[in-house]
């Protein structure tokens, strides 16, 4: 399995070290002489050449040297030293002969040529493409040695028999419990990750101490290296994570912090401050850089052992800090789905108290491949680190798909296009004792000599392209032409594609009856088999591109549609800024709220526990008071001071908002209107002071909010409650009128740095903070996008192609209607008229099939646009067009040809 | 004369072998070349004379020893046989049969 690595520096560490001994040589110009050279040859240049190659290691070093190595391998490859691959058992002579044939009618009609070998080389380049990035997909955390037998513990939370969520947190002592009652497991591992980040200093001797913020520092179990196998680069594997104070580092951070990734950082110390921790620690490894295709991402590692040892004390502590992830290694033999069934109930076993007579907590366990495109977690902020779409997968591969049936059509049309110009060619052969196996053998080796450049060219084209799709979609990708699976899909194209797209034409080129076509009666194609089948082939072709091009319209109405909508509250020039995280105090954040306030321009502060866009502090369960216990329903929380509201200028309804509330005294809440609905409270007025019970707490409702989109437009309105808080550290928001914002932002900035000393000033508007939700959304527009247009292409090749097909068909024609009176404008018309048709015919067919794949998709949202006619009309209308423009150079050319150069053969 | 001719390069191969004596493999061949006449040939044009000689029979190669520089593989010694030096000796007398000819007033540089 293949890792997608973010940095090389180990490479060249490697290569240090190597090029002390003997080396041996670059792996791909010497699997590239073994494949070329003749066996007798082969062993002596192989020798002489490696002579050479360690020669210059010694002279002018490893990179000359395998330059030259290179150079060497290329130079040799002449045609003496080639050996003979069509020299089989079998007679080859025929082979040779289409071959040579087959180049001859490549090179002689280079449009066509150009066209036919470019659509296919688009349509298998476009699969190439696709491939590469679900192949990506689809590699999350395989890379792991253990990959198929490590599992997460996830728990699925029942409210009354109905699952109300999947939750991947729990308590640090499920992993022992699981690790002590079960053989089945071989270790388990937990894993906590620091939330809110930490301070990172280093402490030189000369110079400034270094700082900085890290995000991505995870807690983890001293065996987290031996249960996954993130690459150690340096350091004791089995002891990197034992000692207390040992901290691992990946490559970039190493680099970052110390300038150096060798062993000379170790032992080094760093000083982390943030959360419980305020420490030192001692590196005692680098990690390489965390692959991109894990789930689990970090850039710091700590071991977990103090963590449990001096902060989690209390005896509660075990179970009631739900901050872990528990990974189990099963052994081999055991059975996955027999040992699910034992841990099932393990929570009410231990935790009975927990949960109530209509709660139930179920233990799942999740393979950790699936993690990233089947992640279930529902609760909180979801799944820990970035997830797949596993239904864009399906949908991008069935796109690969009918893009390659694109361009297989056209060649089938192109060739069938073509014919006529072959049918001497047929007559002849077959007058002189050709049969008809032979012909249809010729045509499947032009086919084939088609399909072999077309597949060289989309190997080229894919090489170019993959990066930049990896660019698209935010991830490093490259083109692997070697890996098996790429190999077996091109060697699929290669023996499947000539064969399913040359069967069709060589049939009906070697039907030709000789005496017929030598007497100049021009193959018409007016069977009606003949003439359905590329009729029907055209419709396919657009209907698919009709469907491509609405979805990319749909796909790019929503994203305008989530960006531009109003969200029920002030989403511009709202500034919202981390909080302090070290060394907090009331009394700064009261002086620091006080300076802000007093800049012009800001006319308004808050502090809250999160922030719109960010998700909710936590959902919980809830009732109206004097209700059952088992009516609970799901609310989200957050917390907020008292300019909250007014900050973000959520209108309230009725009753007030938190402006006059009282330190330390009961507030009440603010909830939403959705929640009134929910609960069933009446008219808003009505439900003022009515109370709700959540958590054995009972609070009762304050004012209530009109409902907004605290979260981006992919979820409905939650039912929500605001709690009051004096002050919050975690996010402040600011917003200020058209004043000067840098100016503005400068002076916070100032205000912040004297306040808070020691913390990082980071700051976003609210808007980008919703935006960047929809990037996703936005990548997948684009990859559409990308895709629509390479089917448009391939499509309009095709069209291009059987239009001067047909109208060389009907060269005659046109020539009697000239000279019957004709005008040119009428003859266009004429030849337009049918593939308008076709057309049309195809909008008849994808206008359904679009219908229903984009209300599937806006299915993932929920608030969307609404599917109206202009959705199809506009893609129609397009196509329509880039369609006419396409056939328009075949029919303006018939309309205004010489009727004489038509009619004098007659 | 097809089949026993000997090409310009080919004999300064065949010449280079018998300087090489015992020692002559694909390396030193081509750096005893590249050394005496000063031009860069390439492995594959060395071969290729290489091989029409074998093919001719002026030739013949056998197998040496096995060598860690060359990750294991072993050299091939080449040799040059009688018919080899007997088209060597041709070569020479007939061009020497043309020097001969040449009155040596035509053979001093002019100013053309």
């Amino acid at each position: 399995m293949e890792c997608y690595s973010r940095t090389s520096v180990s490479g060249k560490l490697a290569a240090v070290i190597k090029a002390n001994e003997f080396s041996h040589p670059p792996k791909i110009p010497q699997s590239f002489l073994r494949w070329y050279c003749k066996p007798d040859l082969l062993e002596d240049i192989e020798g002489d050449i490696e002579e050479d190659y360690n020669k210059r290691i010694q002279n002018k070093g490893i990179r000359s040297a395998k330059f030259y190595y290179w150079l060497d391998v290329i130079r040799f490859f002449r045609p003496f030293a080639v050996r003979n691959f069509f020299k089989t058992q079998t007679n080859n002579t025929m082979f040779r002969v289409n071959t040579k044939i087959a180049f001859r009618n490549i090179g002689k009609d280079k449009l066509y040529s150009f066209i036919n070998i470019t659509g296919l080389a688009i349509g298998i380049a476009a699969c190439l493409i696709i491939f590469h990035y679900v192949r990506f997909q689809k590699s999350f955390d395989k890379f792991h040695t253990n990959a198929e037998s490590i599992y997460r513990v996830n728990t699925a939370y029942y409210e009354n028999g109905e699952l109300s969520e999947i939750g991947m947190y729990c308590g640090h002592a499920l992993g022992s419990s699981l690790g002590r009652d079960f053989p089945e497991i071989k270790s388990f591992t937990r894993v906590h990750p620091f939330y809110k980040g930490a301070l990172m200093t280093i402490k030189n001797e000369s110079e400034q101490p270094f700082q900085s913020f890290e995000d991505n520092v995870l807690v983890v179990e001293n065996n987290f290296l031996d249960v996954f196998s993130f690459k150690l680069i340096i350091g004791d594997r089995s002891q990197a994570l034992k000692g207390p104070d040992n901290i691992l580092l990946t490559t970039s951070s190493a680099i970052k912090y110390f300038g150096t990734a060798d062993a000379s950082i170790l032992g080094k110390v760093i000083n982390l401050n943030g959360g419980w921790a305020n420490r030192d620690f001692k590196v005692s490894g680098i990690l390489e850089d965390t692959p991109e295709n894990s789930h689990l991402d970090f850039d710091f590692l700590l071991p977990i052992e103090p963590l449990i040892k001096e902060k989690y004390t209390r005896e509660s502590a075990g179970w009631g800090w739900t901050n872990f992830f528990v990974y189990v290694l099963l052994n081999e033999n055991s059975s996955v789905s027999e040992f699910q069934a034992k841990i099932e109930n393990m929570m009410h076993e231990y935790r009975a108290n927990d949960y109530g007579d209509h709660q139930q907590a179920k233990l799942q366990l999740q393979p950790i491949a699936d993690i990233h495109l089947h992640s279930n977690i529902s609760d909180g902020d979801g799944e820990f680190g970035k997830t797949g779409n596993v239904n864009s997968i399906y949908f991008l591969s069935l796109i690969a798909v009918l893009i390659l049936v694109i361009a297989w059509i056209n060649f089938i049309n192109l060739s069938t296009a073509k014919a006529n110009e072959r049918g001497i060619e047929v007559g002849i052969k077959k007058a002189i004792g050709a049969q008809r196996v032979q012909l249809i053998f010729q045509f499947l080796t032009e086919s084939f000599w088609v399909n072999t450049l077309a597949l060289l060219l989309a190997i080229a084209l894919t090489n170019l392209l993959v990066p930049v799709m990896g660019r698209l979609v935010g991830i490093n990708l490259s083109a692997d032409l070697f890996a098996y699976d790429t190999l077996i899909i091109l060697g699929t194209l290669w023996s499947v594609g000539p064969i399913l797209a040359g069967a069709y034409p060589a049939l009906i080129m070697s039907s030709f009856s000789p005496s017929k076509v030598l007497k100049g009666s021009k193959y018409s194609g007016k069977t009606k088999g003949a003439l359905f089948l590329r009729k029907g082939l055209v419709v396919f072709q657009f209907a698919i591109s009709t469907f491509l091009i609405a979805g990319t319209y749909a796909v790019y109405k929503q994203l305008n549609y989530m960006r531009n909508s109003d969200l029920g509250m002030a989403s511009e020039q709202v500034l919202t800024i981390a909080g302090p995280r070290v060394s907090i105090s009331l009394k700064a954040f009261e002086a620091f709220k006080n300076e802000v306030n007093n800049i012009s321009g800001v006319t308004h502060f808050a502090s809250s526990s999160t922030l719109p866009g960010k998700g909710f502090s936590f959902g919980t369960s809830a009732r109206p008071l004097g209700s059952l216990e088992n009516t609970g329903k799901r609310v989200d929380i957050s917390w907020v001071d008292s300019g909250f509201t007014e900050t973000y200028d959520i209108e309230i309804l009725a009753g007030r908002d938190f402006s006059e509330a009282i330190r330390g005294t009961e507030n009440g809440i603010l909830v939403n209107e959705s929640l009134i609905e929910t609960f069933n409270l009446g008219s808003i007025q009505e439900a003022i002071g009515k109370r709700i019970i959540s958590n054995e707490d009972t609070l009762s409702i304050r004012g209530v909010m009109k409902n907004h989109n605290w979260q981006t437009l992919h979820s409905s309105y939650n039912s929500t409650i605001l709690l009051y808080a004096y002050a919050r550290s975690e996010n402040f928001s600011v917003r200020f009128d058209m004043a000067d914002i840098p100016t503005t932002i400068s002076k916070i900035q100032d205000i912040y740095t004297t306040s808070f000393p020691g913390n990082l000033f980071s700051y976003r508007f609210l808007d980008d903070i919703f935006n960047e939700q929809y990037e996703e959304d936005r990548q997948f527009g684009q990859i559409f996008n990308a895709f629509a247009a390479f089917a448009i292409v391939a499509a309009c090749l095709g069209l291009f192609g059987l239009a001067s097909f047909t109208i060389s068909q009907r060269a005659k024609e046109v020539g009697i209607r000239k000279v019957l009176g004709a005008s040119s404008k009428s003859i266009t018309m004429l030849f337009s008229r049918n593939y308008i048709l076709l057309i049309l015919v195809s909008n008849i067919i994808a206008v359904p099939l679009t219908y229903f794949g984009v209300s599937l998709w806006l299915d993932n949202y929920a608030f969307t646009i609404n599917i109206g006619p202009e959705l199809f009309l506009l893609p129609i209308l397009l196509l329509l067009f880039i369609a006419g423009t396409t056939i328009s150079y075949q029919t303006i050319k018939a309309s205004r040809s010489n009727p004489v150069d038509n009619l004098r053969y007659e | 004369m097809k089949g026993t001719h000997l090409g310009e390069f080919q004999e300064v191969a065949l010449l280079t072998i018998l300087v090489l004596g015992d020692d002559a493999y694909g390396v030193s061949i081509k750096k005893e070349i590249n050394k005496n006449i000063k031009r860069s040939i390439s492995r594959g044009a060395l071969h290729t004379a290489l091989t029409r000689l074998e093919e001719k029979g002026f030739l013949k190669s056998r197998q040496g020893e096995a060598n860690e520089e060359r990750g294991g593989r072993p050299k091939r010694y080449y040799e040059v046989t009688n018919k080899g030096k007997e088209a060597l000796h041709e070569a020479r007398e007939m061009r020497d049969n043309l020097w001969d000819r040449i009155p040596s007033i035509r053979l001093e540089l002019q100013y053309a």
